[in-house]
């Protein structure tokens, strides 16, 4: 999912906590924030730090004014090939190719796990919306190279990688049994994306509130707001690494959505919104929205009638503007097909080119705005 | 009574004229020209209507959240609410394509007073239970909304440099940049807040020299030091545009026009770019149509919910102002002014279309880097008539901090941090004790 909805859901895990809004009202404390930042660590970790940690034994950096896809493939194939004779993880960068301030030079690559093949194609220039500018890919006898390779190798992504704006992907090429696993931008959802992790930043919240009932939610804040994003990463086609050190491998997501789906990014929001909206009223010392109503049902308890609230509140204002709407973009998607040439590619680009480049946003997973 | 409304929209409809013309005139904000026409209005007109008053401030503030797009888009001079339009404008701008850019505007704006008028009034009674509900929580929201914009800028560009700690330097050289934009701009909104640089009797104009120095004399400065030509512009007649581009550009625009008009603090670029990544909006149409939407329902949704019965709730200048003269009573009111709102925007939207067909030509025959030059030098005339020398250094100052994202391609947004932290920290009540600190109390 987006940063912003990351950032929504762990305030909204933190206004769960009744005593947080409680601070809130009457020593306006900002306890509720916590959520926010450790709702959204998981990536800023990932994508200003962790990123930057890792070595690459193979920088692909293709020159602007000669850009060579034989050679691009070549040393793509190469570097699989060392990881495969040499029993050890080999990681390799692929950079963009600026051309000016808001121009890139595309290339896309392919690997070919049926015929041990990695194909480049050099495409055209595109501006940092990812629109391309027409007539300007190379000649077809320029734009193609390939080169084999000998190992055997487990690709679980799209076959094409897009390699256009700002900086490029990375693979690591990891020795497995008897063939190469192909991890794509593999610094992205390791030990930042487990449950375990969060246990560390705990003590930030005593560090921040003391030894109290208080530094106690602050901490539960910290450790709900990370899983919290932890969890909903794995709506998505990539999952993570849940328990480091005991596990070592990402998992697979349960491609429900992805990061950049308008949908689930703004159900999500809303969802939260609602939420949010409701603990911040019952949780605080003057009520604005009674429940009296949970009293007809016989329905005295202090949390018996946080949830028959909530519940309420689903029935009035989620549902019937979720339901209709998910009904609607549901029947528009089946009768609507997107026409050859959108979402910034080149009109020739195939339903397999544009769900790579899907997959591609659904990786990076933030805003570059 | 039929012909007190009449005369009500006409005057709404005046306000659009006088918008027209004002808001050409680049570096001057809206909200600068309610606050002298409201001076004159108690000086020369005290015998008007108090209503027919109100509703040509309400057609001003509507012409003007449409016309004002042609100075964003043609002479690049933005302010606050347009700053993230600069971009994709100036690229459709360099396209030969700046009138397709300035129509998409139109189009979000259009969405936007759909939803103000039908969609916010149906929902009055959600907007008051929200207000009540979160109103002792909005200091905490504004800090949220500073905590995101903080965290969620990430590096853009990978550099080549071959050790990580290289590696780190070169990814956070945006972020730091960024950070002292954040940092710089913090402290100058802290100085205004309290102790401002305008003459007495204009402090009411306080933010307007450093908003038009970070927003838009950088871009001008960049127009003339570049010395960027643009190609001939194509006046097109229609427009490429589907209607989910539309329903997305102009659906996330109105929730955050919305957004900015009920929060404090928090003005219509931020809340766009926030309503944008809640929506997972992406191109560079949808984008053009959000921030059209976003501008018109967050300037006129600010009146519409001081208008709005029950809630009276004063957001923006245009609030303080009309709330000096009159309070909306009924709901009459309120809904003779979702009319002026609508017929004014339908007006505004006719001439937004006829001006920026007569701009081009006009662009046609003069250098645009000569134009910015008379542009830059309008805007420095038009701070110093309002203050004097020291609103022209508050300005210069804002100017050099709105560099530092343009020059290091952090984010402006950075930049806002010159209402978002004052407000926030008034709100949560350490404003006092941080100005004493920094030795200006």
């Amino acid at each position: 999912m987006k940063g912003l909805t990351h950032f929504v859901m762990g305030i909204t895990i933190a206004t769960c906590f009744p005593l947080a809004v409680k601070g809130a009202v009457t020593e306006s404390s900002l306890i509720l924030l916590l959520g926010g930042i450790f709702g959204i660590l998981p990536d800023t970790l990932d994508f200003r730090l962790a990123k930057y940690l890792e070595k690459h034994d193979y920088d692909i950096d293709p020159d602007p004014h000669n850009i060579d896809p034989t050679m691009i493939a070549r040393r793509m194939a190469e570097a699989i090939d060392e990881a495969w004779h040499t029993g050890r993880k080999v990681q390799i960068q692929f950079h963009t190719i600026k051309m000016s301030a808001d121009l890139w030079r595309q290339y896309k690559i392919m690997i070919d796990q049926d015929n041990k093949r990695i194909v480049c194609k050099i495409g055209p220039l595109v501006t940092t919306g990812k629109s391309p500018l027409p007539e300007t890919e190379p000649p077809e006898d320029k734009a193609h190279g390939e080169w084999p390779f000998k190992a055997n190798v487990l690709h679980t992504y799209d076959k094409w990688t897009y390699v256009d704006i700002f900086s490029g992907p990375d693979f690591a090429f990891v020795p497995e049994g008897d063939h190469i696993r192909i991890d794509f931008i593999p610094f992205h959802r390791k030990w930042t994306h487990s449950l375990t992790v969060p246990f560390l930043f705990m003590p930030i919240g005593f560090l921040l509130y003391g030894w109290n009932e208080m530094g106690y939610t602050a901490s539960l804040i910290i450790l709900f707001s990370y899983w919290g994003h932890v969890l909903l990463d794995q709506t998505g086609m990539m999952g993570s690494n849940l328990l480091p050190p005991f596990t070592k491998k990402r998992t697979k997501g349960l491609g429900l959505a992805r990061s950049n789906d308008a949908i689930g990014n703004f159900f999500t929001n809303y969802m939260c919104g609602a939420i949010a909206l409701w603990n911040i009223n019952y949780f605080s010392p003057h009520q604005v929205l009674g429940s009296d109503f949970v009293r007809w049902f016989g329905i005295t308890g202090y949390w018996p009638a946080y949830f028959v609230g909530l519940a309420n509140l689903f029935v009035y204002y989620v549902i019937p503007v979720l339901v209709p709407l998910y009904i609607i973009s549901k029947l528009y998607m089946k009768y609507h097909q997107p026409e050859e040439g959108e979402e910034g590619l080149p009109e020739t680009a195939t339903k397999e080119e544009r769900a790579a480049l899907e997959m591609i946003k659904s990786m990076e997973g933030y805003e570059s705005t | 009574m039929i012909h007190y409304y009449l005369v009500l929209l006409l005057f709404a409809l005046l306000g659009v004229v006088i918008s027209a013309v004002l808001a050409l005139i680049p570096g001057l904000h809206v909200y600068n020209v309610i606050g002298f026409a409201f001076l004159a209005y108690l000086a020369f007109f005290p015998w008007l209507d108090d209503l027919m008053f109100a509703m040509l401030l309400v057609g001003m503030l509507t012409g003007f959240a449409l016309l004002f797009t042609i100075t964003t888009v043609y002479l690049s001079a933005p302010d606050d609410s347009t700053m993230f339009m600069v971009m994709p404008g100036q690229k459709y701008l360099l396209q030969g394509r700046g009138h397709e850019s300035v129509l998409l505007t139109g189009i979000g704006s259009l969405v936007g007073i759909f939803f103000l008028v039908v969609v916010l009034t149906m929902l009055q009674h959600q907007i008051r239970v929200i207000r009540e509900v979160t109103q002792d929580h909005w200091f905490w929201i504004i800090g949220a909304v500073i905590v995101y914009i903080l965290m969620s800028e990430f590096p853009k560009d990978f550099g080549r440099s071959k050790t990580t700690l290289g590696k780190l330097r070169d990814a956070w050289k945006t972020l730091a940049a960024g950070y002292l934009t954040f940092l710089l701009s913090s402290i100058l909104g802290m100085i205004i807040f309290y102790k401002t640089t305008m003459p007495i009797d204009r402090t009411f104009q306080s933010l307007m020299p450093p908003l038009v120095g970070m927003f838009a004399v950088p871009n001008l400065l960049i127009n003339i030091i570049s010395d960027m030509e643009i190609p001939k512009q194509h006046v097109c007649k229609s427009v490429d545009v589907t209607p989910e581009e539309v329903f997305r550009g102009g659906g996330s625009g109105c929730l955050g026009g919305i957004f900015g008009a009920f929060m404090p603090a928090v003005t219509a670029g931020v809340a766009g770019l926030i309503s944008g990544h809640a929506t997972a909006q992406k191109g560079d149409k949808p984008f053009i149509i959000s921030m059209g939407a976003s501008r018109m329902v967050y300037y006129v949704g600010a009146v519409m919910l001081f208008f709005l019965p029950g809630l009276h709730l004063r957001r923006g200048a245009i609030g303080i102002f009309i709330n000096l003269f009159f309070v909306p009573e009924t709901a009459e009111q309120y809904y003779l002014l979702a009319a002026a709102v609508a017929v004014s925007g339908a007006v505004a939207f006719i001439l937004l279309l006829l001006i920026s067909r007569s701009i081009v030509k006009i662009l046609d025959r003069v250098s645009f880097q000569k134009m910015s030059i008379a542009v830059l030098f309008v805007i420095i005339l038009i701070v110093f008539a309002m203050g004097g020398p020291m609103a022209v250094l508050t300005m210069s100052v804002g100017a050099a901090i709105g560099t530092i994202p343009i020059v290091f391609h952090s984010r402006r947004s950075n930049c806002l941090a010159v209402i978002l932290v004052p407000i926030f920290l008034n709100m949560a009540g350490i404003g006092p004790q941080i100005a004493a600190w920094m030795g200006l109390m």
